[in-house]
């Protein structure tokens, strides 16, 4: 509206400013487009696998990779490749879903916690410090080992911790939009809570927690692989990188692929992540 | 009509604990606006003149006195019942940026108050929109943008539009201009001055400003650290300003004709957590006695509509 | 008199992603010693970017394209950094309009007033110390020696900014910048802090620049006057030729759109809002919202015609036929 030929470019939202910023950063969309192949061969896994993730074939044990297994054998001659793609599938499963979990409960506490304040908000920011005050790669070995092994209880394990993180972040995010003029302009109308809550509040606070959430997954897919190393993440045959880089390590010198295979689909998973996150970050942050 | 009292505010008091001490934002605080007219509140910051704005809002709730409104006592109802009486009052804020949601288009942001009030069909709303917007002066072509998109000017004549979008009759202005240019400031002064005319609207507008008071204001309220030290006409505050505050502030605003104050304030305002004994003013005054610092002043009518609180003042008379 | 500061043509362009930002095309003055200059403009006029050029105190994306800037016979912009660090704070102090963002909060003050004297190595620790307390009596802090072991935090608004008045003076510089000083305070309190830049300016004889938005502020304080819009001079002269006697539309319309409060009057608001500098009008910059406008002002920028002894426009109007 500054000038009249600008006429066409009018209109455009907060969220397509974002978008517009995010794809500027070459690096946050090669990490974008990894995110969603991984996503893909995730879900896919059981369909992409050349072979089931516990097939064995003890002709082939310590198969450097070949034609027939892409990213060789293992101890057991299991197809390593097939192993990863069940892995990725497993990772994502935890990271996403725990994430959405995390997501979810840190939300509702967190925006009520702030929008309500007083007794509610001390209430909730009590149990809040309760759970940081715990170490909790301690909490969750504690609760994988009362709940026994598997998917499962890492999921929980992982959720009962992590929401403590996201409920803060989301009742600082709150108060300090509460305190904007369009919400004391909103109330002076006489919106109710819930219209200012959802109308007001929350789309203004979805940009920080959408980067907390990609930002997160890394940590929770890292989670899962150290648990799995230390022997209380998923219970074998089922395979996860944290369990195949623990089965490698004593490999490493005679089949060195056995490692680097799971080591750099970790890496590659939690840097395509990472970098989604720094360049919503970058995005969400750049004023203009 | 004319002299009917719209907002009639009565010893209001507001205290903000600030630790274990308390912030006497606003101490008994009284004044009228009459329909169709605007009260100027001046006063410098921390004077707490932004409080008794959110206070008549019932944005907050006080700690003693009345408002009226239209001769009903709206300080302790409850929300419900308040409701009626938000579609009847608005307020338009200093940082037009901060107040429009980000989020919504500025078409979506005057349909709020329609939404939240229940008025109007889908239609009816989308033309009260273009007409409003047309008539801040905003091209309704562009209720679909959003505020970013508009500059700081612009953005506050949206804000007067959600303002006036619900036929409001009292608006209280919290320093609408100061953080526009002044070369927009004045369409600003315009378009408020003009809704006036048109509307019949009551306006509370707050300032630090005092040349834009002056220039809007029928009546003036000055206040210091709470309270109300000298309220008149605007003609009687301007042309025979009786508290020593009020003169040196008056002579400390610069003037393109360079007269050069002929008092200088000296010191600055004390904290309100811990007022001065006596008069407020009493540590900054220059023709301060003893008396000053021992009791509190009261507000009192010197003349006609002029009330002053000042010890001096009521001891000449 | 004696000339301190002369800048010719002086452009300071911003890079941004949207764009090349002109902030301030093609600025030409001149600063006399002991002469106050205003530069009036309102935001994004490039009154400040003007000034801090002089320091060469601009952002990251912001370069000085071209121009020369002459200061007390040192060509500034061919400097190395020991000797434009030897400039600044020494030979030109600088005021801010945010005294908090401005002091080193974990800094005593009379650490932070005594400073610039180290710095520059300019006296023992012992004769800084004095001179920090003799300079904060002058700006009017009470009790200076108590004070000096305070922390920015334990001071008021106004007080910080007379803390920075000190700072800035403490050198004895030649030239002092005052950028927007008054504009985060109160009117008693700016009242207060003008009464004692002049005071300062009376004692120490030093030249100043003075920016503001405020022509009020001008009146009884400089000696002349810029007036700056959209990174061009519109008009230049001495202050009061310049507020009882303007020529250049936009300075006109300034002073009708702005309300006093010694004269009633009605506004008359400058319609439309300030060009965005990237995309910037063709010809004078201010024609879209002229009253005045003619054809030759959308297409060509006008030099500065002679109004009178000193005082100079740009603007089509007064093109000699």
């Amino acid at each position: 509206m500054k000038n009249d030929k600008n006429k066409k470019k009018m209109g455009r939202s907060y969220w397509s400013n974002i978008w517009r910023k995010f794809k500027r950063n070459r690096l946050a969309v090669f990490g974008l487009v990894f995110v969603v192949i991984l996503i893909f061969l995730g879900i896919f896994a059981p369909w992409l696998a050349p072979y089931p993730y516990d097939e064995v074939h003890y002709e082939a044990v310590w198969t450097p990779p070949n034609r027939q297994f892409l990213a060789g054998t293992d101890q057991l001659g299991r197809d390593i490749f097939s192993r990863l793609l069940y892995s990725l599938r497993n990772a994502i499963f935890v990271g996403l879903g725990a994430q959405a979990f995390i997501t979810f409960i840190g939300l509702t506490i967190g925006l009520s916690a702030g929008f309500y304040g007083g007794t509610i908000d001390n209430i909730l920011m009590r149990i809040v410090d309760i759970i940081y005050s715990f170490p909790s790669y301690l909490l969750n070995i504690i609760l994988v080992l009362v709940l026994g092994r598997g998917y499962f209880s890492i999921f929980i394990a992982i959720s009962a911790t992590g929401w403590a993180g996201m409920a803060r972040l989301v009742r600082g995010q709150t108060l300090s939009v509460k305190s904007r003029d369009f919400v004391e302009a909103a109330r002076a109308s006489g919106a109710s809570n819930s219209r200012i809550m959802f109308r007001y509040i929350l789309p203004n606070i979805i940009g920080p927690v959408i980067y907390a959430i990609f930002s997160g997954i890394p940590g929770v897919m890292l989670l899962e692989s150290g648990l799995s190393l230390i022997g209380l993440g998923v219970r074998p045959p089922m395979p996860s990188w944290g369990l195949m880089i623990s089965e490698a390590t004593g490999q490493f010198l005679y089949n060195p692929y056995m490692l680097l295979a799971p080591a750099g689909m970790l890496v590659l998973t939690l840097l395509s992540f990472n970098f989604v996150a720094f360049g919503l970050r970058d995005a969400l942050s750049a004023r203009e | 009509m004319k002299d009917r009292i719209l907002i009639s505010v009565r010893n209001l008091r507001k205290y903000f604990p600030r630790g274990k001490a308390l912030v006497h934002a606003v101490e008994d605080v009284s004044f009228n606006i009459r329909k169709g007219e605007t009260l100027g509140l001046v006063g410098e910051s921390g004077c707490g003149k932004s409080t008794v704005a959110r206070l008549i809002l019932r944005l907050i709730n006080p700690d003693g006195g009345n408002i009226i409104f239209d001769g009903i006592d709206i300080t302790n109802i409850s929300e419900k019942a308040l409701k009626p009486f938000r579609r009847r009052m608005q307020i338009v804020f200093q940082d037009p940026v901060s107040s429009l949601n980000p989020q919504m288009t500025v078409g979506t942001i005057i349909k709020e108050q329609f939404a939240i009030h229940n008025m109007g069909s889908k239609q009816e709303r989308e033309k009260w929109v273009e007409e409003l917007l047309e008539r801040v002066g905003i091209d309704p072509n562009f209720k679909d943008a959003y505020p970013h998109e508009f500059s700081g000017g612009q953005q506050q004549r949206i804000c007067i539009a959600r303002a006036i979008a619900l036929k409001s009759e009292f608006i209280v202005c919290d320093e609408p201009l100061s953080a526009l240019d002044v070369s927009v400031q004045a369409q600003i002064i315009k378009l408020l001055e003009e809704l006036q005319r048109e509307l019949g609207l009551t306006y509370l507008f707050i300032s630090h400003d005092l040349a834009v008071v002056k220039h809007l204001s029928n009546s003036i309220a000055v206040m210091y650290l709470g309270k109300v030290v000298e309220y008149a006409e605007k003609e009687e505050l301007f042309g025979n300003p009786l508290h020593p505050y009020t003169i040196t502030l008056l002579s400390s605003v610069p003037s393109l004709k360079g007269k050069e104050a002929d008092v200088e304030l000296k010191g600055e305002p004390p904290n309100p957590i811990n007022p001065p004994e006596g008069c407020p003013f009493n540590p900054r005054c220059p023709s301060k006695v003893d008396i000053c610092e021992r009791e509190i002043p009261t507000l009192e009518e010197v003349s006609k509509g002029h009330f002053v609180a000042c010890h001096i003042v009521s001891d000449r008379r | 008199m004696e000339l301190l500061l002369s800048i010719e043509d002086l452009r300071v362009y911003f890079y941004r992603p949207e764009g090349v930002l002109k902030a301030v095309d093609g600025l030409s003055y001149r600063l006399y010693k002991g002469e106050v200059l205003g530069i009036v403009g309102e935001s994004g006029s490039g009154k400040s970017v003007s000034v801090l050029s002089i320091l060469r105190l601009l952002p990251a994306n912001g370069r000085i394209v071209s121009g020369s800037i002459i200061f007390d016979g040192k060509d500034i912009l061919n400097l190395s950094r020991e000797e434009l660090r030897d400039l600044r704070g020494k030979d030109i102090g600088i005021v801010f309009q945010d005294p908090m963002s401005s002091l080193n909060p974990v800094i005593t003050i009379g650490q932070q007033v005594m400073e610039p004297l180290l710095w520059h190595n300019l006296c023992s620790r012992s004769e800084a110390y004095e001179r920090a307390k003799e300079m904060l009596g002058l700006v009017g802090i009470p009790l200076p020696e108590e004070r000096m072991k305070e922390y920015p935090f334990q001071f008021s608004g106004g007080m910080r900014q007379r803390v920075m008045i000190a700072l800035a003076l403490i050198c004895r510089p030649k030239l002092l910048i005052a950028d927007e000083p008054t504009t985060s305070l109160d009117v008693t309190i700016q009242a207060q802090i003008i009464r004692l830049l002049k005071r300062m300016k009376e004692e120490f004889g030093m030249s100043v620049i003075l920016i503001t938005h405020n022509l009020a502020l001008t009146t009884n304080f400089c000696d002349r006057l810029i007036i700056m819009y959209a990174g061009n001079m519109m008009e230049t002269g001495r202050t009061k030729d310049i507020l009882y006697n303007p020529s250049h539309p936009y300075t006109k319309s300034l002073l009708d759109a702005v309300p006093d409060i010694e004269v009633d009057k009605e506004l008359i608001p400058i319609p439309g809002t300030i060009p965005n500098l990237i995309d910037p009008p063709s010809g004078c910059r201010f024609h879209p919202r002229c009253p005045n406008t003619m054809d030759i002002c959308k297409e060509e920028a006008p030099p500065l015609f002679d109004i009178d002894t000193d005082h100079y426009s740009a603007c089509w109007l007064y093109r000699r036929a």
